[in-house]
């Protein structure tokens, strides 16, 4: 290859600092007496430069990406098992669950455990839910289904809002809402949190009314500071501000997630996250 | 991530993080979310550089880790799981960048109707010079395409792209030269616009790295 033929294919890692001591000497010595690899080389430091301009992600809660993640990974096998299900009790509606559970597996499980307010599907998406929650006799798988619902709702909030679908997401909003007043006691800081962030993020993308799970989480978390402007407003109106939320709370949430939150109420207020 | 310092969790070395792997193969979600963690600040990195929206880059990274976790019982550990994670991250983000529209679903189910925003001919008329350069990458040939993104969205230098990709690494300096110059050569005159007159430091006889933490 000719020393020109050379450099022109060596420009790039030229630009980018990448050859050794020698290649980067025998390219330099050619560009300065080639005017043409000398505009190559120009063109592809402007280049460089828009490429540098591209902006680094802000900070992310891993958390609140790990409530959405896990709600969505493929379920255990023992997730949708009839389990602890009493047949003798409630004959006729063991019996009707099973035929919807093999109706929603049959048609597409998956397919409508994913979709979204304004798909033909979702209606069985919410039955499929519905189910779910039906046959979830513990408490605690209770509330594991319903933290994942939660999640899925806000998820849908956004979407919708993202496509201009205004009643949609705020439909989805108003499920999350009551959600979230039936999780919120037992809910840990960092799952509150990490909730938050994601209300927040809906908010940055519509102007769709978000205040009064804010204002509950908000009231969870022991705030006493008056953070944001919306969350200030629905405060302790929600009346389950207080109490009754420190049996096995734990801190259930991701450890290590470069944020801090105050623990339990009373504690002064809640560092938020930036 | 290349950033070690500023990683929260230092790595214990490759037996923890091969424990972590083969649990979450199993099903143990506890684990997978431990590796979630590890790995979530370097997809969301790539998957934002590439889209320049945080709901669109925690979309992808959703659908990256959802990939690792189906794929995860075939993984082997012949080679770093980072390599792995990396080229679907690229792939994925490439995708994703290539069917931009105002929101990204992941159903497959619902899709929006084309609007005129999603039209890449229609992006670069308004000028958005950050989003035609992800769509150019996006639709460089798939060669080139994959070491562009390792270098641009996810800032791998030349020798880790080398060993992601398995490919010598005069091979990667000539795919990136090529791929920049056709790159270069689409963009035209909306590289120059953006700089009226060069800066002092991009001088020829002045290279400066693309790379961040390359030497």
């Amino acid at each position: 290859m000719s020393t020109h033929g050379m450099a022109l294919d060596r420009l790039a890692p030229y630009a980018d600092d990448a050859l050794s001591l020698e290649e980067r000497a025998a390219v330099q010595r050619h560009v300065q007496g080639c005017a043409r690899c000398m505009l190559e080389l120009k063109r592809l430091l402007e280049l460089n430069a828009v490429l540098r301009a591209l902006a680094p992600a802000p900070p992310a809660s891993s958390a609140a990406f790990w409530l959405r993640l896990r709600a969505r990974l493929p379920r255990p096998a023992s997730f949708l098992r009839v389990g602890g299900f009493r047949p003798g009790r409630r004959p006729a509606l063991a019996f009707a669950l099973a035929c919807v559970l093999a109706l929603t597996l049959g048609t597409g499980a998956f397919a409508a455990g994913t979709s979204l307010p304004d798909s033909p599907l979702y209606p069985l998406k919410r039955m499929e839910e519905r189910l779910q929650l039906d046959l979830a006799f513990a408490p605690q798988a209770r509330f594991q289904i319903e933290v994942q619902l939660a999640n899925e709702r806000l998820r849908e909030a956004r979407a919708m809002s993202g496509l201009g679908k205004t009643m949609l997401a705020a439909a989805s909003l108003r499920d999350f809402n009551q959600l979230l007043s039936r999780i919120a006691p037992r809910l840990s800081n960092d799952d509150l949190a990490a909730f938050q962030l994601q209300l927040t993020a809906l908010q940055q993308v519509s102007n769709v009314h978000r205040d009064d799970a804010s204002g509950l989480i908000a009231s969870q978390l022991g705030l006493s500071g008056e953070p944001t402007p919306s969350t200030a407003q629905a405060g302790d109106s929600q009346g389950l501000g207080n109490g009754g939320t420190d049996d096995g709370q734990g801190n259930g949430g991701v450890p290590g997630d470069g944020h801090a939150y105050g623990k339990g109420h009373g504690k002064g207020p809640v560092q938020k996250p930036n | 991530m290349r950033e070690p310092a500023a990683n929260p969790e230092p790595f214990e070395g490759d037996a923890e993080e091969r424990r972590l792997i083969d649990r979450s193969a199993q099903g143990d979600q506890d684990a997978f979310r431990q590796l979630v963690q590890r790995y979530h600040r370097l997809v969301i990195s790539v998957a934002f550089r590439a889209l320049g929206d945080m709901g669109r880059a925690e979309d992808v990274a959703q659908e990256v880790f959802l990939k690792v976790y189906r794929g995860l019982p075939g993984y082997r550990h012949e080679k770093p799981f980072v390599h792995w994670l990396h080229r679907v991250a690229g792939n994925a983000v490439t995708d994703a960048v290539r069917r931009v529209k105002p929101i990204i679903s992941l159903d497959g189910l619902e899709q929006p109707p084309p609007s005129r925003e999603a039209d890449p001919q229609d992006m670069v008329a308004r000028h958005d010079l950050q989003r035609a350069v992800r769509h150019e990458i996006a639709k460089l040939p798939p060669h080139y395409r994959d070491a562009v993104a390792l270098q641009v969205f996810a800032e791998l230098s030349y020798e880790e792209i080398a060993r992601t990709l398995e490919i010598p690494l005069g091979t990667v300096m000539s795919r990136l030269n090529s791929a920049k110059r056709l790159l270069r050569d689409r963009l035209g005159p909306l590289v120059a616009e953006s700089q009226p007159s060069m800066p002092p430091n991009t001088r020829p006889d002045r290279a400066v790295p693309f790379h961040r933490g390359q030497r």
